[in-house]
């Protein structure tokens, strides 16, 4: 009996040996590809997303929000007395958040960072059907937790839907843009977009606004 | 000199089986696992995949149906879930037969056509431009389409895989009887047992390989190509069965020295003096 | 003794006050200005963005970056810049195997010096996280329909977002 576990144990300390040697080759050839493919892979090793709500602040000095809303948060509310309109603002512009108010394309800034902004809402009659009766002059309040924003309407345009350049991220000044499918009650698939342009009037930091 | 070169040339010989079974036993799972469209299919169905399917491209759907000025409810009953079954099905064994990735959308597209006429009919709309609602039509059986395909990348490997996937039969049958020709030739030759350490051998290298995945990454919350969380159980799956088999190899190995150790015992004047 | 205390003293102080004043910190603003000029590699203008730019900005305040790690970062893109320029490339699709591995490499070693973490899901959807494991930003439409390559270095430039972010996500020609 003590010969079998003997030899067991020889045969195992073979193995050990013969393995140990194979995996130190494999790492001395490959160590790099090796530890690049596990570093990212586990850059998707996504424990389930979190929400937090954070205290959303300005920095009037800098110019820019102390803490960004997270994705598919809600940070504001959009409200045009022109036509009767009055939604939710979320961070991220994905066709499953502007399901349910106005999506803002994180690639632009905030209200209050004096750059562009950009929303886009679907043209349903709840979000921005009514938008092309915008005129020059029309005034949009975005409330946002951290202040209130006042533009005025100074232009309006209809574009091809890959007509980026009529939507430009500039930082000189603050200019809204909002667009929408258009034409608003045409029914299928629509490749033009209209787009409302507003420039910064008043605003009014530490409001409050009520979700 | 004869005797330590004999020994050796044991030791080598063992090497290399080890390293031989391991690459059978690596050949063994891939035919499988990942190249058997059966696993697949199996495991589609084991983790719900067809439901999940069945709702994602009714939420993507839903997406662009306001934007066209349309109700959600023309969406409804344009495809079922037993037809979203068939259709993964059939993509599935058409990606291992190399075959023409096509889905057939075109039940989807009539009757969508049909609910959207109804639609119009029960609204009293008339459609002023029905080159669009053809466009929102092929955007629908666009999405219903693309929906199948993981990945295009993985989509353009098809042929890659259908070539393995035909061959690693036959190349494991040629393995096994190469080597079983190969371990009686030595088995003769050195008149000892040169099973045990080749399978202890496969066996640790497996079981480190699994571990050093589980210890490097959390497969289970890997979040790639899918939301459905389908890639994490295949790959656990996969793991698991490795793991499982390490363990089959380590008890085989014993199973192979007892018997070893009473076939040399029982046989009369063995004085061979690489006695283990 | 006491002379001996008041001398260790003088020398603990002078050698912080030296410690402190000698080292010239690279920071994330260096980072964020290398990252946002215009490259001029193999013949083509290359820069990032405005829209780019302001999500960088936006996930430096959000995210923070050590100093160690904007140089580090920094002297990754030198070494990718020079790759790309000895390869003559004009666009990233031209790059050779060889390079593209390498500059995955470059990419991976970027991500073991940062916790930026990124999914990749159906539809091309790519969704990148904040430090606190909230999502920062999501990017469709482009995993799905690209080949390859493009798709390992997208996938791997924008989960090291701070990283080498101008050249792998797909070259923003200025005059494209």
């Amino acid at each position: 009996m003590l010969k079998k576990i003997r030899g067991i144990v020889k045969s195992l300390a073979v193995s050990f040996f013969f393995s140990f040697l194979v995996i130190f080759v494999v790492f001395l050839g490959f160590k790099d590809q090796i530890n690049t493919m596990v570093s990212l892979i586990n850059k998707m090793v996504i424990i389930e997303a979190k929400t937090s709500k954070k205290d959303i602040k300005i920095d009037k000095v800098e110019k820019r929000l102390v803490n960004y809303p997270s994705w598919g948060e809600e940070w504001a509310k959009l409200k045009i007395k022109d036509i009767n309109l009055d939604i939710p603002v979320f961070h991220g512009d994905t066709l499953d958040i502007i399901k349910y108010g106005a999506g803002h394309y994180s690639g632009s800034y905030f209200p209050g960072e004096g750059s562009s902004i950009i929303l886009a809402a679907h043209n349903s009659p709840e979000h921005f059907y009514h938008l092309p009766e915008l005129k020059d002059g029309s005034e949009i309040v975005i409330e946002a937790v951290y202040g209130t924003y006042k533009y005025k309407v100074y232009d309006t345009k209809i574009i091809k839907d890959t007509d980026e350049e009529s939507l430009p991220i500039q930082t000189d000044k603050e200019i809204l843009m909002m667009y929408t499918c258009y034409p608003v009650d045409s029914l299928g698939f629509k490749d033009k977009r209209f787009v409302v342009y507003a420039e910064l009037v008043s605003e009014s930091v530490g409001g409050e606004h009520d979700k | 000199m004869i005797n330590k070169i004999n020994y050796v040339l044991y030791y080598l010989c063992e090497f290399i089986i080890s390293l031989l079974i391991f690459a059978l036993v690596f050949l063994f799972i891939c035919d499988r696992t990942l190249l058997n469209p059966n696993y697949i299919i199996k495991e589609l169905d084991r983790h719900d995949y067809y439901e999940y399917l069945d709702k994602e491209i009714r939420n993507e759907m839903d997406n662009y149906v306001v934007q066209a000025g349309l109700d959600s409810s023309v969406l409804d009953n344009i495809y079922s879930k037993k037809v979203i079954e068939e259709t993964m099905n059939n993509y599935i064994i058409d990606f291992y037969k190399n075959n023409d990735l096509e889905i057939d959308s075109s039940s989807v597209k009539e009757n969508l056509k049909i609910n959207i006429d109804n639609y119009l009919d029960n609204k009293n709309i008339q459609a002023a431009d029905s080159d669009s609602l053809e466009k929102f039509v092929k955007q629908m059986t666009d999405i219903y389409e693309d929906s199948f395909s993981i990945s295009n990348i993985i989509d353009k490997m098809s042929s890659k895989i259908s070539k393995l996937s035909n061959i690693i039969t036959t190349l494991i049958y040629i393995s096994i009887f190469s080597l079983l020709i190969v371990v009686a030739f030595l088995k003769l030759y050195f008149k000892k047992n040169i099973l045990t350490v080749p399978l202890f051998t496969s066996a640790f290298i497996n079981l480190f390989i699994v571990y050093y995945i589980k210890f490097s990454i959390d497969l289970k919350n890997l979040v790639l190509l899918s939301s459905s969380k389908i890639i994490n159980y295949v790959s656990i799956d996969i793991i698991d069965y490795i793991r499982n088999l390490s363990f089959l190899l380590i008890i085989f190995a014993i199973a192979i020295y007892i018997i070893n150790v009473r076939i040399s015992s029982r046989s009369l004047g063995d004085k061979n003096e690489f006695i283990k | 003794m006491k002379k001996k205390v008041i001398v260790l003293i003088i020398l603990v102080i002078s050698l912080m006050i030296f410690g402190i004043t000698n080292v010239e910190a690279y920071t994330k603003e260096d980072l964020r200005e290398k990252m946002i000029k215009t490259y001029r590699i193999n013949g083509s203008e290359f820069k990032a963005s405005q829209a780019q730019i302001a999500e960088l900005d936006r996930y430096l305040k959000v995210n923070g970056l050590s100093d160690k790690d904007a140089l580090y970062i920094s002297n990754k893109i030198d070494e990718a810049i020079a790759l790309i320029e000895a390869g003559n490339a004009k666009e990233f699709k031209y790059l050779t195997a060889s390079e593209k591995q390498k500059l995955i490499a470059m990419v991976a070693d970027i991500s073991n010096n940062t916790s930026v973490k990124a999914a990749l899901t159906d539809g091309g959807v790519l969704t990148i996280y904040n430090n606190d494991g909230t999502i920062f930003t999501k990017l469709g439409d482009l995993i799905k329909y690209t080949d390859n390559s493009n798709y390992i270095l997208l996938f791997t430039g924008l989960a090291s977002l701070i990283g080498i972010i101008v050249f792998t996500k797909g070259f923003n020609k200025v005059n494209a």
